[in-house]
C-alpha cells in the first residue's frame, strides 16, 4: 500500500512538472482587428492602419471583398510604403445590366470576388496600412488582422 | 469510255493524294494539361484568363477568363492553346469554391486557387499537384523550362514574407537587399524575355531603379528589340537613360538664347547711346548746350540763366565730358 502510494505520488508529481514546463515554454497574446466596410457605388479612397509595436512575432492579415458592379483595388503597405499585397476585382458592366439571378458562373454574372491573407514573421515595426479604392464600386470589404506576441 | 474512266480514276487519285497532304500538314494541338488534387469545396472546372501586363497579376474580372475546362473525377484537365497568339504571354489557370463565383481570386493562405504560367500556341506542357496542403501550393511543372524558372522565381521572391528576420532592422535590410540583388541576377541571366521581366517585377524595381541607373540602361538595352505589352509597360515605368542629357541639351539651347538676346540688348542699347547724345545731359546742361550751339559766351549764359560765372564754367566742363568734346566748335557742329 505504501509502496503504491509512493508510485502514484511520484507519478502526479511528473505529470504536474511536464504540464508546467509546457505552460512556461510558449504564451502567446493575440490581438483581433475585425472591421467590415459596405461599398454603395463609392469612390472614396479609404486607408485602416494596423500600429505594429515591439514584440510582434507575427502579424495576419486577412481582406475579402465581394463586388457587384464598379472595381475595388486593396494595397497593402508596409511602414517603408513599399507595397507588400494587392489585388483588384471588378465586374464590367454597367450596375443597371446586371443580373443578380445568375450566380452559376454561366457567363453572365459579373460578380467577383478577392481574397488575400498575408502572415508576415516578425513584421516591421510602424504602421502597416491598406488601403481601399474603390471605383463607383458596388459590394463590400471585410479586413482581418491578428498580431501575436511571445510574452 | 475507258479514256474517261481513266481520267476519272486520275482524278480521284489526285483528290485522295491532296486530301492525304492537307491532313499532314494539319497544325497539331496543343494543350495545357494537369491534374490536380480537388476537395469537395472546390467546383470541378479550371479557367485560363490572360493577363496582358505584370501589373494585371492580380487583376480579376470575367473578362479577362477566355476558356475553361472540366476536370474528372481523379482531378485531370486539359486546355486547348491553338487559338492563343503564337508568342509567350502571360496567363493565370485558376478554380473556385462552390459558392464562389468563377471570377475569384483568392492570394495566399491554404486555399491559394491560382498559378501563373507562361504559354503561347505552340505549348505543350503539364501541371501536377503534389501533396494535399492546397491545391496549388506545391505544383510541378514537366515540359516548360520557362515555367520551372517562373516556379524559382516565385519562390526567391516569397522568402520577402516567410524569412526569418528576427533581430534587428538592419538584418532585414541587408537580407531584402541580398534577395532583390538575386532576382536582380535572376533577370540578368535568364534567356526568356518574360521570365526576365518577371524577376525584375519581383525584385520591387519601382523602389530602388533609381539606386541602379547603370543596371537598368543596360538591361534596356539588352531587350530593346522586345515589342510586347509586358515591355512596353514596363519601359513607361522606368525613365529614359537619354532623358537626363534632353534636359542638358535644353538648358544649353535656352542658355544660349538668353546670351545671344544679352548680346543684341546691349548693341541696341549702345548704338541708342550714341545716336542721341544729348540724352546723358542734365536738364540744365541742355539749356546751356543750346546757348553754346547758339554762339553765346559764359558771361551771357550767366545772364541769361541768373547763375554764376564759375557755375556756367561747370556746366561746360560737364558737357564736354559727357558728348566727348573739347571746345565750342565741336558743340556747335554737333547735330
Amino acid at each position: 500500500m505504501k509502496k503504491l502510494f509512493q508510485v502514484f505520488s511520484i507519478t502526479l508529481l511528473t505529470m504536474a512538472m511536464s504540464v508546467g514546463s509546457c505552460l512556461a515554454q510558449t504564451n502567446h497574446t493575440v490581438l483581433n482587428m475585425d472591421r467590415k466596410i459596405d461599398l454603395n457605388g463609392d469612390s472614396t479612397t479609404e486607408e485602416i492602419k494596423i500600429e505594429v509595436q515591439k514584440g510582434t512575432s507575427g502579424l495576419e492579415m486577412a481582406i475579402s471583398s465581394v463586388i457587384r458592379s464598379g472595381s475595388l483595388t486593396i494595397e497593402i503597405y508596409n511602414p517603408n510604403g513599399e507595397k507588400k499585397g494587392n489585388f483588384s476585382v471588378g465586374g464590367q458592366l454597367k450596375p443597371s445590366t446586371i443580373d443578380r439571378n445568375k450566380k452559376d458562373g454561366g457567363g453572365k454574372s459579373e460578380v467577383a470576388n478577392g481574397r488575400i491573407t498575408k502572415y508576415i514573421e516578425n513584421p516591421q515595426l510602424g504602421n502597416w496600412v491598406i488601403k481601399i479604392i474603390p471605383e463607383r464600386a458596388e459590394g463590400g470589404v471585410s479586413i482581418t488582422s491578428r498580431q501575436s506576441y511571445d510574452d | 469510255m475507258n479514256r474517261w474512266c481513266k481520267i476519272l480514276n486520275l482524278i480521284t487519285v489526285a483528290i485522295l493524294i491532296t486530301s492525304g497532304e492537307v491532313q499532314a500538314n494539319e497544325p497539331k494541338d496543343h494543350f495545357i494539361s494537369g491534374q490536380l488534387n480537388l476537395d469537395n469545396s472546390w467546383n470541378r472546372v479550371v479557367y485560363l484568363s490572360h493577363i496582358p501586363t505584370f501589373a494585371d497579376m492580380y487583376r480579376m474580372s470575367s473578362d479577362m477568363i477566355i476558356e475553361k475546362a472540366t476536370l474528372d473525377a481523379s482531378g485531370h484537365f486539359k486546355i486547348k492553346t491553338g487559338y492563343l497568339p503564337v508568342e509567350d504571354q502571360l496567363y493565370r489557370i485558376h478554380l473556385s469554391k462552390k459558392n464562389d463565383p468563377p471570377a475569384s481570386l483568392i492570394i495566399g493562405g491554404q486555399d491559394e486557387n491560382h498559378i501563373f504560367v507562361i504559354t503561347g500556341r505552340n505549348s505543350d506542357f503539364e501541371i501536377l499537384g503534389k501533396g494535399d496542403e492546397g491545391v496549388f501550393r506545391n505544383i510541378a511543372i514537366s515540359g516548360s523550362a520557362a515555367n520551372r524558372a517562373f516556379q524559382v522565381i516565385n519562390e526567391a521572391a516569397s522568402y520577402l514574407d516567410s524569412g526569418d528576420f528576427s533581430g534587428s532592422s538592419v538584418k532585414r535590410e541587408f537580407i531584402t537587399k541580398a534577395i532583390y540583388e538575386k532576382l536582380r541576377f535572376m533577370a540578368d541571366t535568364s534567356t526568356h524575355p518574360l521570365t526576365s521581366l518577371y524577376a525584375i517585377y519581383s525584385s520591387n524595381f519601382e523602389s530602388n531603379h533609381t539606386q541602379h541607373p547603370e543596371y537598368y540602361e543596360a538591361y534596356l538595352k539588352k531587350w530593346r528589340d522586345e515589342k510586347s505589352s509586358y515591355f512596353t509597360a514596363f519601359r513607361n515605368q522606368i525613365p529614359l537613360p537619354s532623358s537626363g542629357s534632353k534636359d542638358l541639351s535644353g538648358i544649353a539651347i535656352a542658355l544660349g538664347f538668353l546670351i545671344i538676346g544679352l548680346a543684341i540688348g546691349w548693341f541696341v542699347f549702345s548704338r541708342k547711346k550714341k545716336t542721341d547724345p544729348l540724352v546723358a545731359l542734365s536738364v540744365q546742361e541742355r539749356k546751356v548746350f543750346e546757348m553754346i550751339q547758339n554762339g553765346s559766351s559764359n558771361k551771357e549764359i550767366s545772364e541769361e540763366f541768373n547763375i554764376g560765372l564759375s557755375t556756367v564754367k561747370s556746366h561746360v566742363s560737364s558737357i564736354y565730358a559727357k558728348l566727348e568734346i573739347s571746345s565750342r566748335k565741336e558743340a556747335m557742329n554737333l547735330k
